[in-house]
């Protein structure tokens, strides 16, 4: 009894940190959203709706110090037009708590998919 | 149904963080960006080393860079302000573009390999990535010194915006000059951007309709010049001997090439009405294709030559309808506005492009075939003439510029719009040539 | 001396001349200076009074004819008609004038005309040619059903390209949209 209540209550503070961990991650990687998208120009044969996949390698600074294209749109400038939108922010602003980094920002995915061209 | 705050945030963000169910982790953060500002690309054309004795009668860098500044998707760098002057990719010093947020460099050289020989070598240099895009090397000879360099600017435009470039193409339009009681008008041929231009014919009457056959070989025309009456003339580019096609009474207009380049498309009135014929160029045969009583013209061919794209005011007020030749079924295709006309469809059939008045203004409009969505691509007002360039991307159209007629470009998204160089006199009907000027293949390293 | 004109004098059709020779006040303000004056010779010696008609005279593509108010003068033709836009309705105002071209036309089957359809600069090029050819046909109609003869009567459409106002305005644009009726 008494231990099913312990196990309770510490599983909720985990999910209660979780959330927290999850909503200080979520204002870096808005702002690290935000910095592609000022260096993103898409070229004109972007088209809505085709999509290019990067792997982002950062090191704990937030130096971009990899960026590959783990599946492309098939339109090869659009693809290097997506590389060069990240590769353009250099750095990224990243927790400062290494544990944070580690799991959220070490490495993570990056799609491009655009929604509001014209065609 | 209740909603964690993670969850709303991610659908508000349009970030998606994706965890497996059994093992959460964070190294499948994905980030998904949906929108870009669309700047210009910051490109810096490096001065081309010159490899030889005497000066070239052309810089060829300069051209580089005009063609890609003309382009506007570009922002080139003046040389002024560039900290170092490579040309070859190992001379490259990443941090001084960096600092001038150059994105990609044009670097290279010229050389002079035989009498009136030049060769081209160039690079494409990624700043970001630290890494040549593209090496290229070409040759020609001295009357080719602009060529060389449109095709380097094709190459580069091609590579950075996955369309092929259009600075290898020429543009014909016709020119009206002197008071209006003693016109004098001109047919030329000019490169892309201006260059080399080539008068065709100068009359003291009308020209107009000028049109390209698809392999670049062959105009034909509109020319007022015998008895002050329309007949259409076909013109021979590369020899220059031409002949006068037709000679009917009434309306002798709008020549347009079928995509195979054995029929013209023309507008004739001999039968009482403007109406839409082909004109078979081999046994000069002529097939009426429409019939009606109100005024059909413009006509321009659908990509595959099976059916012809028109302007007819049969509905009350100019429309564009097609008609399939085989059946001669005719549909209506612009139901949007009261006034649309001189339509050209897009390369690939998507669309097409046209004159469109909106609140009294002539603009050039776009209507997607597939959606049925028409967009105003202009904000200029008295636009006529569009021409689609054979890259699909561009199209060159006709306006008013302090009440000359000038010539201006906008892509077929609307998003880039500039300019054309000025030419003498007041500039009409531009028609972007299918063809290529000059083709070079590039020499294996 | 004042030159005569060697078409001499045809008594015919007087009573159309006289009726189509009462030109408006406004044409008569609005013509220039007429030119060429014809005067009739004197008759030498007639037997009895013949009612004498001078020939039209054409001169630059315009037409005069003589004054119906019995002097010697010329009076002559307007020659333009406008229409509104994207229309090929000849305008009401016009039928006086047109009515005059027509009566001189079928009085003299030698005359020649030439019907020049013009419009403004909006819209498209080939569109404006087709519609100068519309009101010039319609001009046309207009003779023919007043009693000109198609053999007189060429019609030709230079659309926007020969505009007579430079201007990018409506006064400019009504200006262009016209017919011009041109003597050869």
């Amino acid at each position: 009894m008494e231990t099913s209540l312990a196990r309770a209550i510490r599983a909720e503070q985990n999910d209660r940190k979780a959330v927290t961990d999850d909503e200080k991650a979520m204002a870096y990687v808005s702002q690290i959203q935000r910095e592609i998208i000022q260096n993103w120009s898409r070229p004109p044969s972007a088209r809505n709706g085709m999509q290019a996949l990067l792997k982002v390698y950062l090191v704990p600074t937030g130096e971009v110090v990899n960026v590959t294209l783990t599946q492309g749109s098939g339109n090869d400038a659009f693809d290097r037009s997506a590389v060069l939108a990240v590769r353009k922010a250099e750095r990224f602003v990243v927790p400062a708590e290494s544990a944070q980094f580690e799991r959220n920002f070490r490495e993570f995915e990056v799609l491009f998919r655009p929604d509001d061209l014209r065609l | 149904m209740k909603h964690s705050p993670y969850l709303l945030a991610t659908a508000l963000l349009g970030i998606v963080l994706l965890a497996l169910p059994v093992q959460p982790t964070w190294a499948d953060l994905r980030i998904e960006v949906t929108k870009g500002v669309d700047n210009a690309v910051r490109v810096a054309v490096v001065p081309f080393e010159w490899q030889g004795s005497g000066a070239l009668a052309e810089s060829i860098s300069d051209i580089i860079d005009s063609d890609l500044m003309l382009s506007g998707r570009f922002e080139s760098l003046p040389v002024s302000q560039m900290l170092s002057l490579p040309h070859k990719p190992e001379q490259v010093f990443n941090r001084d573009w960096r600092m001038l947020n150059v994105e990609y460099l044009v670097i290279g050289s010229v050389m002079a390999v035989a009498d009136n020989r030049y060769r081209v070598s160039y690079s494409l240099y990624n700043v970001f990535k630290q890494a040549v895009e593209l090496k290229q090397t070409i040759e020609g000879d001295a009357g080719e010194l602009r060529d060389l360099a449109h095709f380097v600017s094709d190459s580069v435009f091609k590579l950075l915006t996955g369309i092929e470039g259009a600075f290898s193409t020429r543009i014909m339009y016709v020119t009206a000059s002197g008071p209006l009681t003693n016109r004098i008008y001109r047919l030329h041929i000019a490169d892309a951007d201006g260059y080399r231009v080539e008068t065709m014919l100068e009359s003291k009457e009308p020209i107009l309709s000028a049109s390209w056959s698809r392999d670049g070989r062959y105009i034909a025309y509109v020319s007022f010049e015998v008895d002050s009456r329309p007949a259409i003339f076909l013109r021979d580019v590369v020899n220059g001997t031409r002949q006068q096609l037709t000679n009917f009474p009434g309306l002798n207009g709008a020549p347009a090439f079928s995509p195979d380049g054995k029929q013209l498309a023309i507008v004739l009135s001999k039968d009482g009405n403007p109406d839409i014929y082909t004109l078979n160029l081999d046994d000069r045969r002529l097939r009426r294709v429409t019939r009606h009583y109100g005024i059909d013209t413009e006509p321009s061919w659908s990509p595959d030559g099976k059916g012809i794209i028109f302007t007819s005011n049969r509905g009350g007020q100019p429309q564009i309808y097609q008609i399939q030749l085989a059946d001669l079924s005719v549909e209506r295709l612009t139901f949007e506005g009261d006034y649309n006309a001189k339509a050209s469809v897009l390369p690939d059939g998507s669309g097409i492009v046209m004159v469109h008045r909106r609140d009294g203004i002539f603009h050039i409009a776009m209507l997607d075939l597939q959606r049925g969505r028409l967009t105003v691509l202009t904000e200029t007002s008295l636009d006529e003439s569009p021409s689609i360039a054979p890259n699909g991307s561009m199209l060159i159209y006709a306006t008013q510029a302090d009440g000359e007629g000038i010539l201006a470009a906008v892509s077929v998204d609307g998003g880039v719009k500039f300019n054309l160089p000025s030419s003498e006199g007041d500039v009409r009907e531009p028609a972007w040539s299918p063809q290529k000027r000059r083709m070079f293949k590039p020499l294996s390293d | 001396m004042v030159r005569t004109s060697t078409r001499g004098i045809i008594a015919l059709g007087l009573a159309a001349f006289v009726l189509v020779g009462c030109a408006s006040k406004k044409t008569e303000i609005e013509a220039p200076a007429p030119a060429p004056v014809a005067v009739a010779p004197a008759p030498v010696s007639v037997a009895e009074p013949v009612v004498e008609v001078r020939k039209p005279v054409v001169n630059r593509g315009k037409i005069s004819l003589p004054a119906s108010d019995g002097t010697a003068g010329m009076v002559e033709l307007q020659g333009l008609f406008y229409f509104d836009f994207d229309q090929t309705i000849v305008k009401r105002a016009g039928h006086i004038e047109l009515n005059r071209h027509a009566t001189a036309l079928k009085e003299d089957s030698t005359l020649r005309v030439r019907l020049e359809g013009h419009g403004d600069e909006r819209g498209t090029r080939e569109y404006n040619l087709a519609l100068g050819e519309r009101r010039a046909n319609a001009i046309s109609a207009y003779l023919l059903a007043q009693g000109a003869s198609r053999m007189q009567i060429e019609v030709i459409s230079y659309g926007e390209e020969k505009p007579v106002d430079g201007g990018h305005n409506e006064a400019a644009w009504a200006m262009n949209r016209r017919v011009e009726v041109v003597y050869r």
